[in-house]
């Protein structure tokens, strides 16, 4: 891996440029996008500190734009089976990162789309679902511009970063769109930043501020401020695996999930089917029941129902008060999660 | 939630992340603090706009003698406008340029402060932009996320599966989270007009609908049981209700309903409400890069640039797009 991640511009991979500059009438880059930072204040502020001033905005803007201008190029959008997601290209023979749940299985057949529209063949490589890290691989040789991987250890909280994917999938005509944000928390399994995302961002890259990947799309929650980056050590630990193809672990950060369905004009939670192997059949919940109360609170149509499981988290065992004909029962129901 | 297009399944991801909103944020104040300069003069030519008492949205002055660009479609009811020094005034609507969502109004007012354009080349992706509002630190920060393009409008749909009927199309389905189902259309409702034109068969009130946009408002008339009733039924864009896209763009703030078909536009990552769009948008000399006009996804806002609203402008103050809304 690491001659993947190492090489900066040699003669050889010049030499390469342009001759694929005659043949393929485009530029090509073999050099990592990397910017660095030269001043030594802007290296303060983006490393975790804030601008006090109108000239440290304008230090600050004029890199962004240099960074920006570079690395577009290293971003693709990825159509895979019925899914559309991004991916960023980390090494110049086309090794592509991207999150484990656009991927979906290895082998997987993949059309990568370079931000001037060209589409180019590729394959899912190794999942490793539980960090939702996964890798793909451009089918042709190269080189392709690619920005580096950052070491495990790269990110801390408030650091400034950039992120950038296809929101709601690729659309002809529009670059890769760019967010600017800071890193507001950091663990094992997630980076989260108010760099904001949406569907089809997924596996599109959070970058420092020289350009090296820090994560890769991943999940949002409720809020503007958050947004999930699969940390880049998740690859790094796993490289050989990745390369090899293998999957394993399962996915992170899916919903609560009961399993019963309701007629969306009832007046009460009154439950109309019951999903097969659910966590509410395995509790005994039967159609035709009225759901009155979880947890202690409340149930008053399907809707509420809807809302107190989307506030409870998998696994948790909790108490569901119901109406079956002249009865009322108490059953325990332990929440299960959506994609299981 | 999983961020693929593919998937309409929420999964909220829930626990201390709403509260990180500390310092170490993009938008935390200490940051906006250092745009305090470059806001102080376009602040003084950025209006609030009331409807009804209510903070509808932002407005710029492009005319001394009271001028006001805004956002067209968050107009209603009576306008009033405040302006930085504290005044209320009363506003009458000018002109209105549908293709671009722009409205120009027209209080009582003299020697008001004018808004200053750019002469320079739209921000290159990755610059800075700041969006003043009626204080002297910007309302909200961003950066230019991708350079200006065409938004072409989406289709409107009311949310319903229609068949042909002997009176007139019969609904036969709602979808769920359209604006049929929060107007309450059942199954078998008979559909005879639509706004004040009569509607005979599915092809016609399918014509009718085409001639508005997602986040305009119809009325229906309709047939339930033998008996009339009309109804009011928002238009939403009918991608977004067969892929149920709004579902997972609009967690983490509302969207503007009127939020594309525009001529050009900039794309920024400021994070804005409805009611902050029509204002101006600047750049690091405090010249106004672009209009605001809406807040259009969970991660995009959008700025007519000078070079679209200039002529248009023009064309309002000359009194070439006087609409049928200019009329109160």
């Amino acid at each position: 891996m690491s001659g993947l991640r190492s090489a900066r511009g040699t003669w050889r991979t010049v030499g390469w440029a342009m001759s694929l500059c005659l043949t393929l009438c485009g530029p090509v880059w073999a050099e990592a996008v990397t910017t660095a930072i030269e001043s030594p204040r802007l290296q303060k502020i983006f490393a975790g500190g804030q601008p006090s001033s109108l000239d440290e905005l304008r230090q600050m803007e004029q890199h962004q734009r240099q960074l920006c201008a570079k690395v577009l190029a290293c971003t693709v959008g990825i159509v895979i089976g019925p899914s559309h997601g991004s991916g960023v290209i980390i090494s110049e023979d086309g090794y592509v990162l991207t999150a484990a749940h656009v991927a979906g299985a290895p082998n997987r057949k993949a059309t990568m789309i370079l931000p001037d529209g060209r589409e180019v063949a590729g394959v899912s490589l190794g999942l490793y679902r539980t960090l939702d890290a996964g890798l793909m691989k451009i089918n042709a040789a190269g080189p392709w511009p690619y920005a580096e991987m950052a070491k495990s250890d790269a990110a801390s909280v408030g650091q400034w970063c950039l992120a950038t994917g296809h929101p709601g999938g690729f659309e002809a005509g529009r670059t890769p769109v760019v967010r600017i944000g800071r890193i507001l928390l950091k663990d094992k399994f997630a980076i989260t930043t108010d760099c904001t995302l949406v569907g089809g961002d997924s596996g599109g890259p959070l970058l420092d501020m020289e350009g090296r990947v820090i994560g890769i799309n991943s999940r949002i929650g409720r809020f503007l401020t958050a947004n999930m980056h699969v940390p880049v050590a998740a690859y790094h630990e796993s490289w050989d695996r990745l390369v090899k193809g293998e999957a394993w672990g399962s996915l992170p950060g899916v919903g609560p999930y009961l399993g019963v369905q309701g007629e969306p004009d009832s007046k009460d939670a009154k439950i109309s089917r019951v999903i097969p192997g659910s966590p509410a059949e395995k509790a005994g919940i039967q159609p035709g029941d009225v759901i009155v109360a979880i947890k202690g609170q409340a149930v008053t149509d399907f809707a509420s129902l809807q809302t107190i499981v989307s506030e409870c988290q998998p696994g948790e065992k909790v108490a569901i008060e119901l109406v079956r004909g002249e009865e009322r029962l108490k059953l325990d129901v332990e929440i299960g999660s959506r994609e299981q | 939630m999983r961020l693929r297009t593919s998937m309409g399944i929420l999964v909220l991801v829930l626990g201390a992340v709403a509260q990180a909103a500390e310092v170490t944020e993009r938008d935390a104040y200490v940051v906006k603090n250092a745009f305090r300069d470059i806001v102080s003069t376009p602040a003084q030519s950025t209006v609030r706009i009331l409807c009804d008492g209510r903070r509808a949205a932002l407005g710029t002055i492009v005319g001394a003698d009271g001028l006001i660009l805004t956002k067209a479609s968050e107009l209603s009811g009576t306008i009033g406008c405040q302006l930085f020094d504290g005044r209320r005034l009363e506003a009458k609507i000018v002109g209105v340029s549908e293709d671009d969502d722009l409205a120009l109004l027209k209080v009582k007012a003299d020697q008001l402060p004018v808004i200053r354009w750019s002469e320079a080349a739209p921000p290159p992706v990755g610059s800075w932009l700041a969006t003043p509002g009626l204080e002297t630190v910007p309302l909200s920060i961003g950066v230019v996320s991708v350079a200006p393009r065409v938004v072409e409008p989406r289709m409107p749909a009311l949310g319903v599966i229609i068949e042909e009927g002997d009176k007139g199309p019969v609904v036969r389905e709602i979808l769920p989270r359209s604006g049929a189902a929060q107007a309450g259309l059942k199954p078998n409702d008979v559909i005879t007009q639509l706004d004040d034109k009569k509607v005979t068969t599915r092809n016609s009130l399918v014509q009718s609908i085409r001639g508005h946009r997602p986040g305009e408002t119809v009325r229906l008339n309709l047939l339930r049981d033998g008996k009339p009733l009309n109804v009011d039924v928002e238009l939403l864009d009918v991608t977004e209700l067969a892929n149920g896209e709004t579902f997972q763009e609009d967690i983490g703030g509302r969207l503007s309903k009127r939020r594309t078909g525009f001529p050009l536009a900039l794309q920024h990552d400021t994070v804005l409400q409805p009611n902050q769009c029509g204002g101006p948008v600047v750049d690091l000399e405090g010249n106004v890069v672009g209009i605001n006009i809406a807040r259009a996804s969970r991660v995009a806002s959008y700025a007519l640039p000078v070079a679209v609203v200039q002529p248009v402008v023009e064309k309002l103050k000359a009194g070439q797009l006087v609409a049928a809304k200019a009329a109160n």
